[in-house]
């Protein structure tokens, strides 16, 4: 019971920071933003490198110029390509986005290669937390993506900065209207989103390894928390990201074989990337809203 | 290199096909379907599996094509009345559920391994002689699709298709019932893409799972983006283009004396770049669709 | 023909269409007024099926009109128009006509291909009808252009156009004449008239009450959703209830004036007016 709770907490903490950025990105710029992943890859690859240049440097220095690496990625990509898309209707923007995703991708293997790589980090015994096995990465990794959550939770509250991007998201044409720069907001929102991304993404790769490929296997997750929860829905995206992760964690773990009562039976390991995609369909097709809303049907 | 140039040739037919289907899809009719290879798919598998059973080519390759209208079909009605951009992402979760189930039903579909061995086209004739028979084929089955869909784009049909692209609403004012129209252009669709799927299936005698990658509906949609959105010979065009560039880069890269691992990356850019480039500086693609002038035409 | 009976629709807390009912018989002129925000569109959008009611029904021609298939009070012969039809800019204006006819073998991606003679016929006979509704606007020479190339006033003329390619019984007309220029309005007038002379009955929501006067037999009035007036259009500025929604809602610096002309068929103007009074 424990472990299934452990399970879906780290897997949440995958999946949250990079679904907000997604989330915090589309509620600006109105259009669902595939290139977004590949700003976690991204971020953990600068990481890795610069933790390689300057080992003096530690890991935390490495993990913000990653994390501002993409987070600059991000807000270039908008600046010159998606801004001029993105004029041109939702779909151009959606394919320009696939396209741009691709390059990213095509890129980043090409200058870091393909093969995994890890940090390096310490290596110290797991912990049994009431028969729960956990190590002190995954701990850490929760812990940094909580603070991360709460700090971002905070700003958005509390500052004008924050007060700005919701007034953006919530009516633009109004925020404009009361003085608020919406393109400049626009951008630095942008940046965030990048930002929390490429930190998804380092503590992807510090608590496993960097898989340069990666974007291509969190895209539907990222996207099915993003949607559950509500795309452009700041809270949505967390509840999103914990509502696959406990999917995921009990579909593996559910024994089947109880409603068919003929031995224990599982469903194979194959289909668990699946949920992701089936719940993406079954969100879309009875809420389109999300969970917390913020309208997918048709007008 | 005979042999290589009707490899190319065959491909960019087959794949004329399926472009000429997404194009009726979602350049005629807005629809922007990133499913479009679960659908080649399903013709593909339907073929295969209908021909290890031991029925001829002929009969296997409309059912192929029937059972992939019926998956078009059932995209189409999951999509009733959701946003474009919504719809878009479940058509890519659909595609990869499909995937999955090629790739986890082993006694069906053959696994990972797919289902090889398959009788193709004309096992009387071989080399070049078989080949050309196959071209033949191909080239005549493009053809009858091409005409098909300009056909229906020409009609009160496509005007309707057309109407519902740009502006639903008036098209519902107007009296037409565009979930009914969308239902059956993705049934169409599905039929041709189907066609398509099949006969690649019958030309390599294989199909697997990494076949139905959504890289490949990408590729589709790079044809169709860099022939023209719309434009039935764009569509064609753009499907030569782009699979005689795809097959040619692992030559440019022993010209330039590139790295072998990096062919897959290359083409990945190349693919990439063509339709970020297309999309930010001649949208409406090669062969723009043109304006259909009836009233010049009466006699 | 066309009726509504005690229709609400709210929107969250706000209730923008409150208990109406309507009557709209054959050949009748009817101009749906009141301020901005009084819910004319959103009744509008009710009575073409475009938004489902919160409560009550809607009934036209002895069938219940459902926002589920939007598209079937059209099919009946219950038409509308919008306040900007936003006509695509990569199909031609005579496109845009015949997408407003029923071409049964057109539409048939089946008979489209195996029936080439009768689509062939279908079509020569509705471009005939359509060329001579473009001629009535004006715009048969502009056939082979793109319809949404066209400007504002034209667009709006081919919006109305295309709707009468299927002679509705009911036409329900949001704002025919906002960007129209004056001496397009009355023409636009007269084509009214004369489709009511064609048996086809009107719903207009208009601001120009000279519009408003000079072509409708009856006027309902709406205020905060609810139906304060229901009267010949002369009758409006003598109405206390209808002056009151428009000057309630005077702000400083918005002054709003009522214009009484003594024409015949006795004009009212209420319009509001930008200068300081």
């Amino acid at each position: 019971m424990i472990q299934i709770l452990i399970d879906t907490l780290i897997r949440t903490s995958d999946l949250a920071l990079i679904a907000l950025g997604l989330n915090l990105s589309y509620g600006v710029s109105r259009f669902p933003n595939v290139a977004h992943v590949e700003m976690a890859p991204l971020g953990a690859a600068v990481a890795l490198a610069v933790a390689a240049l300057f080992p003096g440097g530690g890991l935390v220095g490495a993990a913000v110029a990653g994390a501002l690496a993409a987070g600059l990625a991000a807000m270039l990509l908008h600046r010159f390509a998606f801004e001029r898309l993105a004029g041109a209707g939702p779909a151009s923007a959606l394919i320009g986005s696939l396209a741009i995703a691709m390059m990213l991708r095509a890129g980043l293997q090409a200058v870091f290669g393909t093969r995994p790589q890890q940090f390096d980090t310490p290596l110290t015994p797991p912990h049994d937390l009431w028969g729960a096995i956990l190590s002190d990465l995954q701990i850490a990794a929760i812990a940094i993506t909580a603070v991360c959550l709460i700090g971002f939770f905070a700003m958005l509250r509390l500052t004008p900065l924050g007060r700005s991007i919701r007034a953006i998201a919530a009516n633009p044409a109004l925020a404009t209207a009361s003085g608020i720069d919406a393109r400049r907001v626009t951008l630095v929102t942008v940046f965030l989103g990048g930002t929390l991304a490429g930190i998804g993404g380092i503590l992807l790769a510090l608590v496993t390894q960097l898989d340069i490929g990666m974007g291509q296997m969190l895209l539907l997750p990222v996207f099915a928390a993003a949607i559950v929860g509500g795309l452009g829905s700041l809270p949505g995206a967390v509840i999103g990201a914990f509502a696959i992760a406990l999917a995921e964690t009990l579909v593996m773990r559910i024994d089947f074989g109880l409603l068919a009562a003929d031995g224990p039976r599982y469903l194979p390991l194959g289909y668990l990337t699946g949920i992701g995609f089936a719940l993406i369909v079954v969100t879309l097709v009875y809420r389109p809203e999300g969970l917390l809303s913020r309208g997918g049907r048709r007008a | 290199m005979l042999e290589f140039c009707l490899h190319v040739l065959i491909m960019s037919a087959i794949f004329g096909i399926a472009a000429v289907s997404l194009n009726l899809q979602a350049g005629t009719g807005g629809l922007l379907n990133f499913g479009q290879i679960a659908l080649f798919g399903i013709g593909a598998y339907a073929v295969a599996i209908l021909t290890r059973a031991g029925l001829p080519w002929p009969a296997a390759l409309p059912a192929g094509m029937a059972a992939a209208a019926l998956g078009g079909f059932a995209i189409g009605r999951l999509g009733r009345d959701l946003a474009a951009e919504y719809w878009a992402l479940a058509t890519l979760a659909v595609a990869e559920l499909v995937r999955l189930v090629a790739l986890n039903e082993d006694w069906l579909t053959g696994g990972p391994q797919g289902i090889g061995g398959i009788v193709g086209l004309f096992p009387g004739l071989d080399g070049v002689a078989r080949a050309l028979a196959t071209l033949a084929l191909a080239a005549l089955l493009l053809l009858g699709t091409a005409l098909m869909a300009r056909r229906l784009g020409q009609t009160q049909f496509g005007r309707v298709l057309r109407l519902m692209r740009e502006n639903p609403d008036l098209a519902t004012a107007l009296g037409h019932d565009i979930v009914a129209c969308k239902v059956k252009v993705l049934a169409i669709g599905g039929a041709m893409a189907g066609l398509a799927g099949g006969l690649y299936t019958l030309y390599l005698a294989f199909i697997g799972p990494d076949q139905l990658l959504p890289f490949e509906t990408f590729l589709i949609w790079t044809m169709v983006v860099l022939g023209g959105l719309g434009n039935v010979a764009g569509a064609v065009v753009g499907a030569m283009l782009v699979t005689t560039l795809y097959a040619g880069i692992p030559f440019l890269k022993d010209a330039v004396a590139l790295p072998s691992d990096l062919t897959g990356s290359l083409r990945v850019f190349a693919i990439g770049s063509i339709v970020l480039a297309v999309l930010m500086l001649k949208p409406q693609g090669l062969v723009p669709e043109r304006l259909r002038r009836l009233h010049a035409q009466r006699p | 023909m066309l009726s509504a009976h005690d229709v609400t629709r709210s929107f969250g807390g706000l209730t923008a269409v409150n208990h109406v009912s309507l009557e709209i018989g054959p050949r009748e002129i009817v101009g749906l007024v009141g301020p901005n925000g009084s819910g004319k569109t959103t009744l509008l959008n009710l009575l073409s099926g475009f938004l489902a009611p919160t409560s009550g029904e809607i009934r036209f021609d002895g069938t219940t009109v459902s926002a589920r298939r939007a598209w079937q009070p059209s099919r009946l012969g219950l038409r509308r128009s919008f306040q900007l039809p936003k006509l695509p800019a990569r199909m031609s204006v005579l496109e845009v006509m015949l997408a407003g006819g029923r071409l049964p073998a057109g539409a048939s991606p089946w008979r489209s291909l195996l029936t080439p003679g009768a689509v062939r016929r279908e079509e020569a006979a509705f471009i005939g009808k359509a060329m001579g509704l473009l001629a009535e606007v004006d715009l048969a020479g502009l056939a082979d252009h793109p319809a949404g190339g066209l400007s504002g006033g034209q667009q709006k003329l081919l919006g109305l156009a295309a709707v009468l390619m299927d002679d509705p019984a009911v036409l329900l007309l949001d704002e025919p004449t906002a960007g129209v220029n004056p001496s397009l309005r009355r023409r636009m007038a007269d084509h009214l008239r004369r489709i009511r002379e064609g048996g086809t009955a009107l719903v207009i929501v208009e601001h120009d009450m000279g519009f408003i006067g000079d072509l409708c037999d009856r006027c309902l009035a709406l205020d905060k959703g609810a139906v304060i007036a229901n009267c010949r259009p002369d009758e409006l500025s003598g109405n206390q209830q209808v002056v009151e929604a428009y000057l309630g809602r005077r702000r400083p610096g918005v002054p709003l004036r009522i214009v009484a002309g003594g024409t015949v068929g006795g004009t009212v103007d209420i319009r509001t007016n930008g200068a300081r009074a």
